[in-house]
């Protein structure tokens, strides 16, 4: 059914190509936030055959966090044409009329790996991990040194929060989604979010293009030790590039099971070649901060899949699953916050 | 005998894991496991499901009967009337009915008086007239930490696993 909906959508999108032919659609693991499915496609086209692969990113009938898809195509297009490493992205469909949901589609890279526990125990891999934790910094330093007002981003992501406006704005958003989608009292959630606002941190050094979920686990790498391409953009904000150094700091990402960020590296190298590479101060109680406010909003995504689950809407286990690992989250958070 | 509901959950997982390596997909592969990981976390809170709700609402009570003494040093009507209402809810008479459908709701009450009084602790802090909160703000951390370390959680086996070791053996010497 989806492979002969396919088949029609890319003969309408490919005017030049003769019929189309869809093979091999499946869906991909993981990614709580929307569907992705990978799938092949081969046409005739001015005398040759062509083949290429794609990824669907289809809305789901329920999803841990609210997000426009076509902000996420259209930061991941101006990226992509930056230099920032990440698929190519192809068509943006806003309605259900080709595949009952809105979608968009991609080209898929393929010879490359997302997992962590690859990264961390494959051969294959872990011989290039010292070079994949340096592409690690390098790409985030450059998705924050992008010009985002030369691409254009501000008229996608709204105007920028001044430099002192980065962290409350933050917090509102995320106090907003959690007013709007718990199911019960969240006593430590709600108290880290009043904890947050009597710490906040200094005004932003610079307002950059924040990726809001860039962390191990969220880029293709492959077996050069290359990173080819930088997943999910779809909570892409403007704002403090503290916030994504933060993020990618915290402890459910840290999938060696001890200290290290990502598992990959310790948390002063990490520091210490961005501040080398973005000229950028890592202040480490600022960073506290955000990793607060990054773990409240992690909670507050699990708790939107969560009312997804409780409400029938969604009976994915994944959703289930995080959610009901929320405590540990709370841990983390009453340990920053040192109470 | 008949298999009680841990002896069958594990049936289910154990044919879970067995589906989980016939499927040819990673979809569904990964959608096995997750059901698998699931119920494991649903097992390792059933046994001591009503034990904990019962637990949880006798130490909350204690707690928000200290809160309400505290709240008292304070001369406004946000802390009055936290603690007119926590006053209400000490009142109430203790469960009889065991069922969990009874005493979740019991203990989600007194959470709810349990965030309003840390919500306004952390917007109290370091004012002068507050510092009778402090005491009792340190305990409801506590409670929420001891509450948070229990169950099982697929963070447990992965990136949370040296820090839960090290948060479990701090709660375990508090308590001694």
């Amino acid at each position: 059914m989806l492979e002969q909906q396919l088949a029609q959508y890319l003969h309408l999108r490919l005017p030049a190509a003769g019929p189309v032919q869809v093979t091999g659609v499946r869906r991909i693991p993981g990614g709580a936030s929307r569907e992705t499915w990978a799938f092949d496609a081969a046409w005739e086209e001015d005398g040759r055959t062509l083949c290429r692969g794609f990824i669907l990113r289809r809305d789901p009938p329920a999803s841990v966090v609210v997000t426009e898809r076509d902000v996420e195509f259209q930061v991941m297009d101006a990226a992509g044409r930056a230099g920032i490493p990440v698929p190519k992205v192809l068509w943006l469909e806003k309605d259900g009329q080709h595949l009952e949901r809105p979608f968009f589609v991609m080209e898929r890279i393929d010879g490359c790996e997302t997992s962590p526990q690859a990264l961390l125990a494959d051969p294959a891999y872990v011989q290039v991990q010292p070079r994949i934790a340096r592409r690690f910094v390098e790409v985030l330093a450059a998705i924050h040194a992008l010009d985002w007002q030369g691409l254009g981003l501000h008229e996608v992501l709204g105007p920028p929060p001044a430099p002192e406006e980065c962290a409350l704005r933050e917090i509102e958003k995320w106090e907003q989604v959690l007013e709007r989608e718990a199911l019960g009292p969240e006593p430590v959630l709600r108290a880290a979010l009043r904890w947050l606002r009597r710490h906040l941190p200094p005004p932003a050094q610079r307002i950059v293009l924040v990726h809001s979920d860039y962390r191990v686990g969220n880029f293709l790498y492959d077996a050069e030790g290359e990173i080819r391409g930088v997943l999910d953009w779809e909570l892409a904000h403007l704002g403090d590039p503290l916030e994504d150094v933060a993020w990618a700091c915290l402890r459910p990402w840290r999938w060696a099971g001890d200290e290290r960020i990502g598992g990959i590296m310790p948390r002063e190298e990490f520091y210490a070649l961005y501040q080398e590479l973005t000229g950028l101060r890592v202040d480490p109680e600022a960073v506290r901060f955000w990793e607060v406010l990054g773990n409240v909003k992690l909670a507050a995504i699990t708790i939107t899949g969560a009312r997804a689950i409780v409400q029938g809407r969604s009976r994915e286990p994944v959703l289930a699953m995080i959610a009901r690992g929320n405590s540990r989250l709370e841990l983390e958070i009453l340990e920053l916050m040192g109470v | 005998m008949r298999p009680d509901q841990r002896e069958s959950v594990l049936v289910v997982q154990g044919v879970l894991q067995e589906l989980a390596r016939e499927v040819s997909t990673d979809y569904a592969r990964s959608q096995a496991n997750m059901c698998l990981l699931l119920l494991q976390s649903v097992i390792s809170e059933m046994d001591s499901a009503v034990h904990d709700l019962v637990q949880d609402t006798a130490a909350l009570r204690e707690l928000l009967a200290e809160a309400r003494v505290a709240l008292a040093s304070l001369p406004d009507t946000e802390a009055a009337d936290l603690a007119a209402a926590i006053g209400a809810a000490l009142e109430e008479a203790p469960p009889d009915d065991l069922r969990l459908s009874s005493l979740r709701p019991r203990r989600e009450r007194l959470l709810g008086l349990l965030e309003r009084f840390l919500c306004l602790c952390e917007d109290r802090l370091g004012t002068s007239g507050a510092e009778a909160l402090g005491p009792v703000r340190s305990s409801a951390y506590r409670l929420l930490r001891r509450m948070a370390l229990r169950g099982w959680s697929f963070w447990d086996v992965g990136s949370f696993r040296e820090a839960l070791v090290g948060w479990r053996n701090a709660a375990q010497q508090e308590g001694a």
